[in-house]
């Protein structure tokens, strides 16, 4: 297998009015041919202005990629112009995203049909009758009941659940060769949820496309991604196997965050753990490890030291902490 | 929708009715007994009680306000709008002359106003913080703030007097010679546009701005949409949904500005008809043209409504 | 987007006072800060017309008809023979007058009508709106010039048309703030504390809507005296032989060809009046709700 994208030192910087805010901090990943890979962490943590960056989608101003490269297809998607003809051809035909708000993410004054049929027209160069044929036969590979009229329908006549079918549809309609899926449940309910999930990795594994999957919730990774990467404070501070970080997580922040999660294998009176303390503001962020505030294994190492790069700690396992926390776990 | 524009039509006809009720009762209960002009003006020197009662009752004024209010609305339903006090001539006649000079006008205004001031708005917010961005703001802020008339004196001085382009003033209809009549719509038409331009510019601009922030125009970028197609199909409709409030604003504006850029270039139309009438208290005339420009204005408002269905669904299909 | 995915994560910015930040935005635009002197130079003249002015403003010297500048008229005469400097300067004092004391007595009656009738509601709200719906129903300057016609051109009479024709603005302003404080949370927590009505709406309500009102005033300030302009020129607005600047150009038009700087400075002035008002205003809006920040 080898990745189909591949992001180097990736850095983005958002001017406010209190200062520069590093969004994003020297982040490097890469996503596998047919591979889910879930991106995880706090709002705050930089994981979607990530995503954003790589296709070029920040907006400028306030926001503006300082550095780093994202290879796909051979080609650094960081070198085209914002919004020239090669990053445009990347967007929605090779690369697409499926957002996290299916309320304001679709155009209202626009019918669902049209919406779906645009990205056929410019990408694959069908004509109107071809593109809506096909857009009927998306929404029913969604799931959308009675897709011939529902075509025609404006998003407001949607249900949530089924604007995010058809924001599903969209992402897929140019069988793109990687999908990068922002929050894409989070404003729906759990059953919902549950339910589009499924059909997306279905969806995805039949079209062998790859999926980024961008979530705070740590139950979507463990059932769906192969692979994870753990952000905090616009760095990425683990990453490896979905399996082995959850055995054996090695980043304190990760630690903390499994222990807040509600597992089915764990006795019913087990305490949830919250993790203590705010997130840093990115304004000013210490020289020293940015979780060290609310790290509850601190040590003078730790406020000393410069802030910890990744390491690996197994195979295809890297943490960005100066302990070895593993032992020290109870 | 059909159960919307119903509605609409009920709001509007309440709004108009009392409109007719407000101008009524300020003429009547206001200073100013229409009877002493009408004394002073057919010249019955030392008119003696018996004589102004009776002229009061050849008018019907002396009838209970109610009976008079019907009286006169009834009259206006039926297109009877009364009679001059000074012209003695049916005020109808004078309205239907002078109606459609002023709604050409006021249309010309209404559609230059649109096709200039969209398209300054729209290029100001896609080029935001550049020097034609600065311009257009600029020239908003000065076409709110300049006095219209004047303005119409400063292009007759230019235009007519030293330049002679265009007729300084008056009014040819169309019928009876087409080239004058255009140049005589040129400098009218341009003075009640200004401010309409100004705020339909500001209007598309602020709207347009914000609208680009939206999360429906990052998924058209994100679909590889150009600019053209994010802007023109994504953003722009959206966009001009606060933009037609403003144009149905400006109609407002087009029609009382239109009071005063008729006296300036000397146009038959209502706006003249206003003022002479109110100039000579002529309030019969008066009573007549306000409910006409009333009755424009909310027709004006209810096809904005209609409008706004149009453009947005969410309204549409409610 | 990003901006929420931030602000998630920043803490309180550095603690400025309500009264820097206010001067800070409010002054940090060149173009207000020279709005805010050219009013400043307008209510000094207004006030100090008298000593300022070299000449009385209604004097009439026929043999110094419609001359152009000199050094003894630097912006000419009239054709009266009136000194055209002097009247610009009286007629500031009438502009400001009449702006000012219109945009006031509508702005209160208008706020008290929307307010009552938004936080009352029932059949006397909607009536009071409805009403205020029919006069909106008609351009202000036709409105204005009816109420005139009704009772006549002169300074108080003109107050009162210009009056009239925005109250419904104001009125239409202050109910919907009311309208959207009164869903506020906070409203149902005082009322629940026990606090009266009047309390409410002159302790919680009016000081909530303080920011959007006092941004329209302003604004509106520049638009009357527009209008105040408008009803001069029109002949039934300030009553000869009062200097006002609209009778000034209604005046000078007749003299176009002959002395065009009689119409022109006139309307300059208005221009410079009423720009400095908006400017004024957006500045106030900027500075005073940052909600509307990067508007026009």
């Amino acid at each position: 297998m080898s990745p189909i994208l591949e992001v180097k030192n990736l850095r983005t910087v958002f001017k406010t009015e209190s200062g520069n805010v590093t969004a994003v901090d020297g982040v490097s990943y890469h996503v596998n041919e047919q591979e889910i890979v879930g991106v995880v962490g706090e709002s705050g943590s930089g994981k979607s202005v990530t995503q954003l960056s790589v296709m070029q989608l920040i907006p400028n101003p306030p926001g503006r990629i300082e550095g780093g490269e994202a290879w796909f297809e051979g080609k650094n998607l960081l070198e085209y112009e914002r919004n020239g003809k090669e990053m445009r051809a990347v967007r929605g035909a090779k690369i697409s995203m499926i957002f996290q708000e299916p309320m304001t993410s679709l155009n209202p004054v626009l019918t669902i049909g049209q919406q779906l049929m645009e990205t056929l027209q410019l990408h694959k160069g069908m004509s109107t009758a071809q593109a809506h044929k096909r857009a009927i036969e998306l929404l029913a590979m969604v799931g959308i009941p009675a897709p011939e009229s529902r075509v025609n329908d404006y998003p407001h006549q949607f249900s949530g659940g089924m604007r995010q079918r058809a924001m599903i549809a969209m992402g897929l309609s140019c069988e793109p060769r990687l999908i990068i899926a922002d929050e894409p449940t989070t404003a729906l309910d759990v059953t919902t949820q549950a339910v589009l999930l499924e059909l997306m990795r279905n969806l995805v594994r039949r079209l062998n496309t790859s999926l980024l999957l961008v979530t705070h919730n740590l139950g979507v990774v463990a059932r769906y991604c192969d692979r994870v990467y753990v952000m905090y404070a616009g760095r990425i501070v683990e990453e490896g196997p979905t399996r082995e970080i959850f055995a054996n997580p090695r980043h304190p922040y990760t630690v903390g965050l499994l222990k807040s999660m509600p597992r089915l294998d764990q006795p019913r009176q087990h305490r949830l753990l919250p993790i203590e303390g705010l997130p840093p503001n990115l304004v000013n962020l210490p020289p020293h490890c940015a979780f060290l505030p609310r790290c509850p294994y601190g040590t003078e190492l730790c406020s000393t030291s410069p802030a910890p790069g990744l390491a690996a700690v197994g195979a295809q396992h890297a943490a960005a902490c100066h302990l070895n926390i593993e032992e020290s776990r109870t | 929708m059909h159960t919307f524009i119903l509605k609409r039509l009920g709001q509007s006809l309440i709004v108009l009715v009392l409109v007719s009720v407000i101008i009524f009762l300020s003429v009547r209960i206001l200073p100013g007994d229409p009877i002493y002009l009408i004394v002073q003006e057919s010249n019955v020197a030392g008119a003696s009680p018996e004589q102004l009662a009776q002229l009061r009752h050849e008018h019907g004024l002396d009838r209970h306000l109610i009976v008079q209010y019907f009286d006169w609305i009834g009259g206006v339903l039926r297109g009877d709008l009364g009679v001059s006090i000074f012209g003695k001539q049916p005020v109808a006649d004078e309205v239907l002359r002078r109606l459609p000079i002023t709604l050409e006008l006021g249309l010309w205004s209404v559609l230059v106003s649109a096709a200039i001031g969209i398209p300054m708005g729209v290029i100001s917010a896609t080029r935001r913080g550049s020097w034609i961005d600065n311009a257009v703001i600029l020239l908003s802020n000065i076409g709110i703030t300049i006095p219209v008339f004047w303005f119409g004196l400063l292009l007759m001085l230019f235009f007519s007097l030293y330049l002679g382009w265009l007729p300084a003033m008056g009014w040819t209809p169309i019928t009876d010679n087409v080239g004058l009549h255009l140049q005589q719509l040129v400098m009218p038409v341009i003075c009640l546009s200004i401010f309409p331009i100004a705020a339909i510019a500001r209007q598309t601009r602020s709207s347009l701005m914000e609208v680009i922030h939206q999360d429906y125009v990052r998924t058209a970028w994100a679909k590889g949409l150009d600019e053209r197609a994010v802007i023109f199909r994504h953003a722009l409709k959206n966009g001009l949904i606060p933009v037609i409030t403003t144009i149905g604003l400006s109609a407002r504006v087009i029609v009382g500005g239109s009071t005063v850029i008729e006296t300036v270039f000397g146009i038959p139309g209502m706006g003249r008809l206003a003022v002479t009438a109110v100039s000579n208290k002529d309030f019969a005339v008066v009573q007549g043209v306000i409910v006409i420009i009333a009755a424009t204005v909310i027709l004006v408002n209810l096809l904005i409504d209609l409008a706004y269905g149009w453009v947005d669904p969410r309204i549409r299909y409610s | 987007m990003s901006k929420s995915v931030l602000t998630g994560a920043m803490e309180a910015p550095p603690r400025v006072t309500e009264w820097q930040r206010f001067r800070r935005v409010f002054f940090g635009r060149k173009i207000v800060v020279f709005g805010t002197a050219i009013i400043g130079l307008l209510v000094f003249a207004a006030i100090f017309a008298p000593w300022l002015a070299p000449y009385d403003p209604v004097k009439i010297s026929l043999t110094e008809r419609l001359q152009g500048p000199s050094w003894a008229h630097w912006l000419g005469t009239d054709n009266y023979g009136r000194d055209t400097l002097s009247r610009l300067i009286y007629g500031a004092r009438t502009s400001l007058f009449v702006g000012l004391t219109s945009v006031g007595l509508a702005s209160v009656v208008g706020m008290v009508l929307g307010g009552m009738a938004a936080y009352y509601g029932g059949w006397f709200g909607a009536t009071v709106m409805r009403v205020m719906d029919a006069l909106m129903a008609l351009p202000v300057v036709v409105l204005a010039l009816v109420v005139a016609a009704l009772l006549g051109g002169g300074l108080w009479n003109v107050i009162f048309a210009l009056s009239v024709s925005q109250v419904p603005e104001y009125a239409r302003l202050m109910a919907g703030q009311v309208r959207s404080v009164k869903e506020n949370d906070y409203i149902t927590a005082v009322r629940s504390l026990g606090a009266k009505d009047s309390r409410i709406m002159f302790g919680h309500l009016f000081p909530n809507s303080f920011a959007p009102l006092i941004v329209q005033f302003t604004l509106q300030v520049g638009s009357t005296i527009l209008g105040e302009a408008i009803l001069s020129f029109l002949g039934i607005g300030i009553t000869p032989p009062t200097a006002a600047w609209g009778a000034m150009i209604s005046n000078a038009r007749d003299y176009l060809l002959q002395q065009p700087i009689m119409s022109i400075v006139p309307g300059l002035a208005i221009m410079l009046t009423v720009f400095a008002f908006n400017m004024v205003g957006d500045g106030l809006r900027d500075a005073l709700d940052p909600r509307l920040r990067g508007r026009l």
